[in-house]
């Protein structure tokens, strides 16, 4: 027995599906496209409710989020104090704050909302480098608390600026001889804390709110934050997936307004590759049409803009030295050849160009040994890779997610700090991946930036910095390439282009809903067509819209 | 090191380094099947690597197994900090904490941590060398930064795998490892041989039972053979000395000298203080350690290291 037909009405369709890249009208019943094109055609389908509710909108696929972690629905948890205004789960915009003043008066806040004199104050999304050179210092915060320990994480999660209750607490003092604890002319800690070691003990004595575990709340906002920048599919790219985080998934995404399609990429780096092959291949049997496990996340490098990325000669360009291996090569290669040979998907985190250069070597060398049609590696950031390399991607059917975000929030800083002028244009290179073929997705990487993916188009559109330098001419995309690299594109590097990315009959009603035509605004303005919401499964779910 | 810390004394945590190869798995599993009573928590990033008796094992559960004999493994997981923090904050006894440090990881990030954690002490980064491969790894394009770095921040670098090479080759080796960690004492050591307590060193309160008077002996005749690859010298009845000259007498020890810990007392607080010595790096205890404590050194070397008489005259007459 099959449900009702609903056909909605929308002012346009763009299907990204090439047969009828436009309609007005799209028949969905048990949850899955039956038709696509005007009503008359779709009237065949026999009796139907027509829904007019987004007579006024346009439809897309709703977006598919290749690279993104439910750490996301964490940070949430605590106020945001960023630079850049930002959306919350809720619908909410948090302004940017543009100074350390603005930091500090949201904290007291925040802080004055707490009813627990004992509770620390945590926020998150800190960013000092637009600050003119000026560090927030432990007097800052001294002014949103001298009873309570405030600690804000950077944007970067890998640096804590806390008041002087905090550096009490956790024991840091002029006499602290460790890395990483910024000390002042005085020789007094700044309250400025650069990574382990010198974080360490904020998280032991004060606690750590954003240490990396989902509950149903964190999984609800992070699908909400999903669901308000159109997207109906994301990956979660890095979990150890242990029984209680599996657990919590396979019962989320089960509950019925659970408004998102998660894809948890195992992380191979938390276990041995039997171990690791074992337990993917076992969570495969969970699978559902919102839960898809089977990906395998490989870790290689860290990141270029904090110099941990694994870089080819000349490396730096401010003379840093090379960055980390998160495994010894050799250890990486076994796990690729691990995962490889039990027909499992890998996605490889590589920023620097020698860490793609590592990954295309094992990945040649477990295809060469045994070939696999149609595997769909894929190159996640992959950020610095050149046109020689896009070849051998190419030859190798390896695919790439570029981090096309990158070019506007920290492309100034790759053009004259990391890179340089030069290298800094060839940053996530999506015209030389397309001119070789590769297939393309491009990504935001939730929460390092915000959902966003027509924001992800523009950047990949536009390749326009902060400070509005055009980054790379040559690798601008065009509009319609960019769309389908954040639907279709990305949805075969997940393989699931069968079941998403398109509107066309047989797949999962998945939409965005838009309240502007991406092909018919200007290129520029790509970034602020608004989005309504999104629709899963045939279920509309609209961003919710706070009174201000 | 039978003797176990008071639950308040801190954990000594020592980082055991070196590249894929070098023997790192070996001297682990060495020191969980030969324990000797001591606790140690093991924490490496596969404990499927590991030659765990499954008799042996008395709880696993999933991140962390627990043996009958004390000892326990901890997978590191997606950080070692998290790991670290529930090993610490947990209700689990242990005497000593082992971090494997990956070939690519920097061992003093690690260490570290136990500088600026009360409930740990850092007890040194033990880098394990492979003399057939460590200089080719040194040189390598994409880990010979890594592999340098661990070197050069190792406090006792242990040349494993010397019984495959021609002896000659140990020798160049060991010269461009005088190179690489100049400060560093360097043992050659087959990893089935090597004594495990003076490599880990002592803790605090095997310290004092070795410095216990001991009217009976004197000074020289407790210098005796400790194992068949180390020296053993004890100091006892050492004067009043300033905290500059503890710390002088410190720089200063050889690279024969692995390991030297104890209680001396110090000219400015008129009360003992913890010396530590790990390879060339010491700490001296800005606290004083209870009035009680023995005064006196224990002081842990290869066989060409100095005599009792020779390092009390280093401390005394600078």
């Amino acid at each position: 027995m099959s449900g009702q037909v609903r056909i909605f009405r929308a002012r346009r369709i763009l299907t990204m599906n090439r047969n009828r890249p436009v309609a007005t009208h799209v028949a969905v019943r048990d949850g899955r496209i039956l038709g696509v094109g005007d009503l008359e055609s779709l009237s065949g389908w026999g009796e139907h409710v027509l829904d007019d509710q987004f007579a006024d909108h346009v439809l897309m696929p709703g977006f598919v989020e290749g690279h993104s972690h439910s750490f996301e629905g964490s940070v949430w948890t605590t106020p945001y104090v960023g630079f850049d205004p930002r959306l919350d789960p809720d619908g909410r915009t948090w302004p940017g704050l543009a100074s350390i003043d603005a930091v500090v008066e949201r904290l007291r806040r925040a802080e004055a909302e707490l009813t627990d004199p004992d509770v620390p104050l945590f926020a998150w999304g800190f960013d000092p480098i637009f600050f003119g050179g000026r560090r927030m210092v432990a007097a800052d915060l001294d002014r949103v608390s001298t009873r309570r320990p405030v600690v804000v994480m950077h944007q970067s999660c890998h640096l804590l600026n806390v008041n002087t209750v905090a550096l009490g607490r956790a024991g840091i003092t002029r006499d602290t001889d460790v890395d990483g604890v910024l000390k002042g002319a005085d020789g007094e800690p700044t309250g400025e804390l650069q990574e382990a070691p010198a974080t360490y003990m904020i998280y032991r004595t004060i606690g750590n709110p954003y240490r990396v575990a989902i509950s149903r709340e964190s999984l609800f906002r992070f699908a909400h934050s999903a669901r308000n920048a159109g997207i109906t599919t994301a990956t979660d790219l890095h979990m150890a997936l242990d029984a209680a985080t599996v657990e919590t998934y396979r019962a989320v995404t089960a509950e019925d307004d659970f408004p998102l399609r998660v894809v948890p990429a195992f992380s191979a780096l938390t276990a041995s590759a039997r171990d690791g092959v074992a337990r993917v291949r076992a969570l495969e049997a969970f699978n559902t049409e919102k839960l898809r496990f089977g990906l395998v996340k490989i870790m290689t490098d860290g990141s270029i803009q904090g110099f941990s990325a694994r870089l080819r000669w000349p490396g730096y360009f401010n003379g840093a030295p090379n960055g980390v291996w998160n495994q010894p090569p050799a250890v990486l290669g076994e796990l690729v050849d691990a995962y490889h040979d039990a027909g499992l998907q890998m996605h490889a985190h590589v920023n620097g160009d020698e860490a793609s250069e590592l990954m295309l070597d094992l990945l040649e060398r477990a295809l060469a040994r045994r070939p696999r049609p149609d595997h769909r590696y894929t190159l996640q950031h992959c950020q610095m890779a050149d046109a020689a390399q896009f070849r051998r991607m190419a030859a190798l059917g390896v695919a790439v997610n570029l981090f096309s975000n990158h070019i506007y929030y920290w492309g100034d800083q790759h053009a004259a700090i990391t890179m340089g002028p030069d290298r800094a244009e060839r940053l996530d290179a999506a015209s030389t991946a397309l001119g070789h073929g590769v297939a393309l997705a491009i990504h935001c990487d939730a929460p390092v930036t915000p959902f966003g993916p027509l924001f992800t188009a523009w950047c990949a559109v536009n390749r326009r910095t902060r400070t509005g330098r055009l980054l790379g001419e040559a690798e601008r995309i065009s509009v319609s390439d960019a769309l389908f690299a954040i639907t279709q594109g990305a949805a075969y590097t997940l393989k699931l282009d069968h079941l998403v990315g398109s509107i066309e009959p047989g797949k999962h009603a998945d939409f965005a809903v838009l309240d502007a035509d991406p092909l018919e605004v200007a290129p520029e303005a790509l970034a602020d067509v608004r989005v309504w919401g999104t629709v899963v499964g045939g279920r509309p779910f609209p961003v919710p819209r706070p009174r201000p | 090191m039978t003797a176990r810390p008071t639950p308040a004394a801190p954990l000594p945590l020592t980082v055991i380094g070196g590249f894929l190869g070098a023997g790192k798995t070996t001297l682990l599993n060495r020191i969980l099947r030969d324990n000797r009573g001591t606790r140690y928590a093991v924490m490496v990033n596969d404990f499927g690597a590991l030659d765990i008796d499954a008799a042996l094992v008395e709880a696993h559960d999933g991140s962390t197994v627990a043996l009958a004999n004390g000892c326990v493994c901890c997978s590191i997981g997606d950080s070692l900090v998290d790991a670290l923090i529930d090993l610490v904050s947990g209700p689990r006894a242990v005497d000593h904490v082992l971090v494997e440090a990956s070939g690519v990881a920097d061992p003093k990030r690690i260490a570290d941590i136990a500088v600026v954690d009360p409930a740990l002490a850092r007890n040194g980064i033990v880098v394990l060398a492979d003399v057939s491969e460590i200089r080719r790894l040194a040189d390598d394009r994409l880990v010979g930064d890594a592999v340098r770095r661990q070197l050069a921040v190792a406090d006792i670098v242990v040349l494993t795998k010397v019984d495959l090479v021609e002896p000659g080759a140990v020798d160049d080796t060991e010269t461009w490892l005088a190179e690489c960690a100049p400060r560093a004492p360097r043992i050659r050591a087959s990893l089935g041989a090597i004594p495990i307590g003076p490599l880990l060193g002592l803790d605090a309160a095997a310290v004092a039972t070795v410095l216990e008077p001991a009217p009976a002996r004197g000074e020289g005749a407790d210098a005796h053979r400790h194992e068949a690859l180390f020296h053993r010298a004890v100091l006892r009845d050492l004067p009043i000395v300033t905290r500059a000259r503890l710390a002088a007498f410190a720089e200063g020890l050889p690279t024969s000298v692995l390991r030297a810990k104890g209680f001396v007392e110090l000219a400015e607080s008129g009360q003992p203080h913890l010396l530590q010595c790990v390879g060339w790096r010491h700490s001296i205890d800005a606290t004083p350690a209870p009035p009680d404590v023995p005064r006196g050194l224990v002081v842990i070397g290869t066989a060409d290291m100095p005599d009792a008489a020779t390092l009390r005259r280093a401390l005394v007459d600078g």
